[in-house]
């Protein structure tokens, strides 16, 4: 990786290839003006470079001399080896610069990492295709076709008691034939005792077998198409639910799903968003519809359900049970997914109500059931699913946390996607803000990254008070009085790519403190239904969309996570889809969900005493316990006392 | 081997905090013990009560408590006088309802006015409870806290809204802030640390828990006033260590059990009676919980939890 060294601050910090400057800046937490979303508008965030180079394009706001001089825009440059960079005074916001050795990025988990941390990923797929060479028949030899697979199949494979279906015995004659006595079976090993035979080819087609793995999130589904002679991951891709227009939480889907028609049209709308992701990977990447052997699909209780046309009605009343928590595979053409008879759909169980195959998935790919340490997952969505525990015992809970941190009933809220401000920081003398947007363009919106940061920044450099209220007598004009109470202005419309002020608002504000704290609280009763106390966690593994830019640091001082050593944290991204793709290459990994589904204890929140005794003392900056968070409380002390008095 | 009671000794202490003119101070806090549990440590200082004057004369009381107070209720310096010299009342407590915007909307000068009167009238320590409205109680109390510098006065309430300029305000003069929450042990807490990092020094600040009267949520105002002072004691959690006050009269008078007429209610008996009973059980009450000052409204009443107070206190 890169280093970056930025001067006078003297602070260094590793990068990915190619990140961008502005943006290495703004996580090495180096003050910059920078105004425009990184869309080179501005010309706000000069810098020179003092030693080796970065790939900067050309900019209108940057004369001849400069350039000649070593001047390049931060947020249009590249870093594509290890460089020295100074801040010119005139690119500073203000605040003089502080003396920081290095900072270290988010923990996010290499591929190599997560390897580590799942032992079984090289064990057989649970569906694939096997070859057999029989012999022919003859008088002495009359055993049927069927029969002479399956003696081939228990000596080459040792697989026994193999049953067949009756598309694969209506196409094992002629296969068979046309393979000259060489035939490949599709074959579903859900467990080494149960095999069930779904489809043939003639001759040795093993060298092309796929297959189709799923996450299905109410706000978008990913896919991800899996060789399974190689069992690497070949191409991936992402679209949002059609589902979406039907309501955008899932009690509003379920409610949809109630309606005359609801559930089939929600079962069509949710199949043909996975038909169309896969289908235009399938033929992007040339694979033939009849070497998908499997779809191996995670989703929340709810989604899994509509996919499967399983009404969740149930789910949302008291005592809120769904229709069942593991299902059986079935024939994917059956829910509208692309595939021949041989191609099944296998479904992560979904131990409750809350609680779904989505995190099941993630909880066996981040390696937890394997693991010795005390582990606790996080998965921040709508939903905050937490689950705590390791190799012996699993405990698990779902909080709502609102849509805050998807954008959703934020003022100026947006998902994760381009145009969104991803990275805040403040200067806590001008509060003046530095923004980036996700693919440097003018900002459209917030996502939830971005208000993390921004809520954060806005705390720590004083701007709002411990009850998340707006300070009035700083004397900056971005804080003002708004429809709605105060708000901040992080862009102003001039600046904004829709031509309106991006503000942040009290009741935003209060939003993402009500999203945290519901987080906290989870966290808090979890660990405290195992006797257990914060610090007796080792490790603490974030699942989700967000994360890349995320600083922890700024999480942390929010009082969303506790206050651990930064080396105890682990980024994971989409681990639903990292899950379904390990058990689509592995069967022992898909006997792992089943059992860690068995395996968790769901603590129902609704009716914890504790939860909300913990949710309202969460309602505060840190926590109403300071004692809590040290760390913070220390940070927040520093950057008061930074500021120019 | 003779028997002993086990007893608990907290590690925490309530904080004292002082009011009034420095010839006369009046000090409540102190206690090293849960309420009246003085086997198991001090209570230096017996719950006060701040007996109410309110700023211009109430409507719509019932008889039995206007008839009580008599011709004073139009007139706040002699209805203070009266409650200090005839009812014994340790502190006064002017509510300055007619500021309110949505009522007589009086001016925070005329307010400020009344105060200095009551405060050079009596001498006793004056406790100042604005109208409620956040936005007017800001002006209103900073007129109070810069009129009168010579007593140190407990101002209030103070809610998250408007805890800032009226926290400013108690800081510049020298006065108490009363910090107003919902009922919450959290909130309560989360508000005191707001006005301590402000600079206000903790033992400026008395907890207003917003009470119920019997029959109107008392037993959640006990838990959470005894949650308050269990968390202050046991856990020596600084930010529960303020004394607490509460607003009985307020309370205890707007129940219908208290206000309901002999013709209204004919089964529920002498109505003079039972308003003071309803004050004054709610009084005691809270008293067990750990209520240092309690704002109070009767005569009658007052009389009888006062004496109950001395029994507690001399057992």
């Amino acid at each position: 990786m890169p280093k970056v060294t930025f001067m006078p601050d003297s602070v260094t910090i590793d990068v990915a290839q190619n990140e961008n400057l502005l943006r290495a800046a703004m996580m090495a937490d180096v003050r910059v003006t920078a105004s425009c979303g990184g869309d080179g508008t501005c010309g706000k965030c000069r810098m020179v470079v003092e030693r080796g180079s970065v790939k900067a394009k050309p900019s209108a706001r940057l004369t001849e001399a400069q350039v000649a001089e070593g001047y390049v825009l931060g947020c249009t440059a590249e870093v594509t080896g290890d460089v020295v960079v100074r801040i010119p005074p005139e690119s500073r916001p203000g605040s003089a610069p502080r003396a920081r050795s290095v900072r270290i990025p988010n923990p996010v988990i290499s591929t190599d990492e997560q390897a580590e941390r799942v032992p079984d990923k090289r064990a057989h797929p649970p569906v694939s295709k096997r070859f057999v060479k029989v012999s022919e028949p003859d008088h002495a030899d009359n055993a049927s076709d069927l029969s002479r697979v399956k003696t081939a199949l228990r000596r080459a494979y040792h697989l026994k008691d193999v049953e067949v279906t009756i598309e694969a015995a209506r196409e094992l004659p002629s296969a068979i034939r046309e393979g000259g006595w060489s035939v490949t079976a599709t074959i579903m090993e859900i467990n080494a005792h149960k095999c069930l035979i779904t489809g043939f080819q003639p001759g040795d087609t093993t060298g092309r077998q796929f297959a189709v793995a799923v996450d299905i999130g109410t706000t978008t589904i990913e896919v991800a198409i899996v060789d399974l002679a190689s069992r690497e991951t070949v191409a991936q891709a992402t679209e949002y639910n059609a589902q979406v227009d039907r309501g955008e939480d899932v009690i509003t889907r379920i409610i949809a799903s109630t309606r005359p028609g609801g559930l089939e049209e929600l079962q069509h709308l949710v199949s043909r968003t996975v038909s169309h992701l896969a289908t235009s990977l399938l033929e992007e990447h040339r694979i033939d519809i009849e070497d998908v052997v499997v779809y191996i699909a995670a989703g929340n209780t709810v989604m899994t359900h509509l996919l499967l046309d399983i009404t969740p009605e149930a789910i949302r009343t008291s005592p809120y049970v769904p229709a069942a928590t593991a299902f059986p595979p079935i024939e994917a053409r059956s829910v509208g997914l692309p595939g021949t008879h041989s191609t099944y759909l296998i479904t992560m169980p979904c131990p409750a109500s809350w609680l779904g195959g989505d995190i099941v998935a993630g909880v066996v790919a981040a390696g937890i059931p394997w693991s010795d340490k005390l582990t606790l997952f996080v998965d921040v969505g709508t939903n905050g699913e937490i689950v705590l525990g390791g190799k012996d015992f699993l405990v698990a809970c779902s909080c709502s946390a609102g849509p805050a941190f998807e954008g959703g009933g934020i003022t100026h809220g947006m998902r994760a996607a381009e145009g969104a401000v991803e990275l805040v920081r403040i200067d806590p003398d001008t509060f003046e803000p530095m923004i980036i947007t996700i693919g440097n363009v003018k900002p459209l919106g917030i996502c939830g990254s971005g208000l993390i940061d921004g809520v954060s920044e806005l705390f720590l450099s004083g701007a709002i008070d411990r009850s998340g209220k707006f300070t009035t007598d700083t004397g900056s004009a971005r804080i003002r009085r708004g429809e709605h109470g105060h708000e901040y202005v992080l862009v102003h419309a001039e600046e904004s790519g829709t031509g309106g002020d991006i503000v942040l608002t009290e009741t935003d504000i209060e939003n993402l403190m009500r999203a945290k704290a519901a987080i906290f609280a989870g966290i808090n009763v979890l660990v405290e239904s195992l006797d257990l106390t914060l610090d007796a966690i080792e490790e603490i593994v974030v699942a989700g969309g967000f994360g890349h830019y995320l600083d922890l640091e700024r999480v942390m001082a929010l009082g969303m996570f506790p206050e651990l050593p930064t080396e105890h944290f682990a980024f994971l991204g989409n681990s639903s889809l990292s899950g379904a793709r390990l058990a689509a290459a592995s069967r022992k990994m898909l006997e792992k969900t089943s059992r860690v589904a068995e395996a968790m204890t769901y603590l129902e929140l609704s009716v914890n005493a504790g939860f909300m005794e913990m949710y309202t003392s969460s309602l505060f900056l840190p926590h109403t316990d300071l004692s809590l968070f040290p760390k913070t409380e220390e940070l927040l002390a520093s950057r008061l006392a930074e500021k120019v008095t | 081997m003779a028997y002993n009671n086990p007893t608990e000794s907290p590690s925490g202490a309530i904080r004292e905090v002082t009011l009034g003119s420095s010839a006369n101070p009046v000090v409540v806090g102190g206690e090293t013990s849960l309420p009246f549990y003085l086997f198991e440590g001090a209570m230096p200082h017996k719950p006060k009560v701040a007996m109410e004057v309110f700023d211009a004369a109430p409507e719509g009381w019932p008889e039995a408590l206007t008839d009580a107070i008599g011709d004073v209720l139009g007139d706040p310096v002699a209805w203070a006088k009266a409650n200090v010299e005839k009812h014994g009342a340790d502190m006064i407590c002017v509510v300055l309802a007619s500021t309110d915007p949505n009522g007589a909307d009086a001016s925070a000068e005329s307010a400020a006015a009344t105060v200095r009167a009551i405060v050079d009238a009596v001498d006793v320590p004056v406790v100042v409870y604005g109208s409620g409205n956040a936005e007017k109680d800001t002006e209103v109390l900073k007129k109070v806290a810069e009129t009168v510098t010579d007593e140190r006065l407990a101002i209030g309430p103070a809610t998250e809204d408007n805890y800032k300029p009226i926290t400013a305000a108690a800081l510049g003069y020298g006065h108490v802030v009363i910090a107003e929450t919902p009922i919450d042990v959290n909130m309560a807490k989360q508000l005191n640390i707001l006005m301590t990092q402000l600079g206000l020094d903790a033992d400026r600040i008395l907890i207003d828990p917003s009470v119920g009267a019997v029959g109107y949520g008392l037993e959640y105002a006990y838990t959470v006033m005894e949650r308050l002072r269990l968390a202050a004691l046991n856990q020596n959690d600084g930010m529960t260590q303020m004394p607490m006050i509460v607003t009985i009269g307020r309370e205890a008078w707007r129940a219908k059990e208290a206000r309901a007429t002999e013709e209204e209610e004919p089964a529920w008996g002498d109505a003079a009676k039972r308003g003071v009973m309803w004050e004054a059980s709610t009084a005691i009450s809270l008293v067990m919980s750990g209520a240092d000052v309690l704002v109070m409204r009767h005569p009658e009443a007052v009389r009888l939890v006062k004496t109950a107070i001395d029994g507690l206190a001399s057992q």
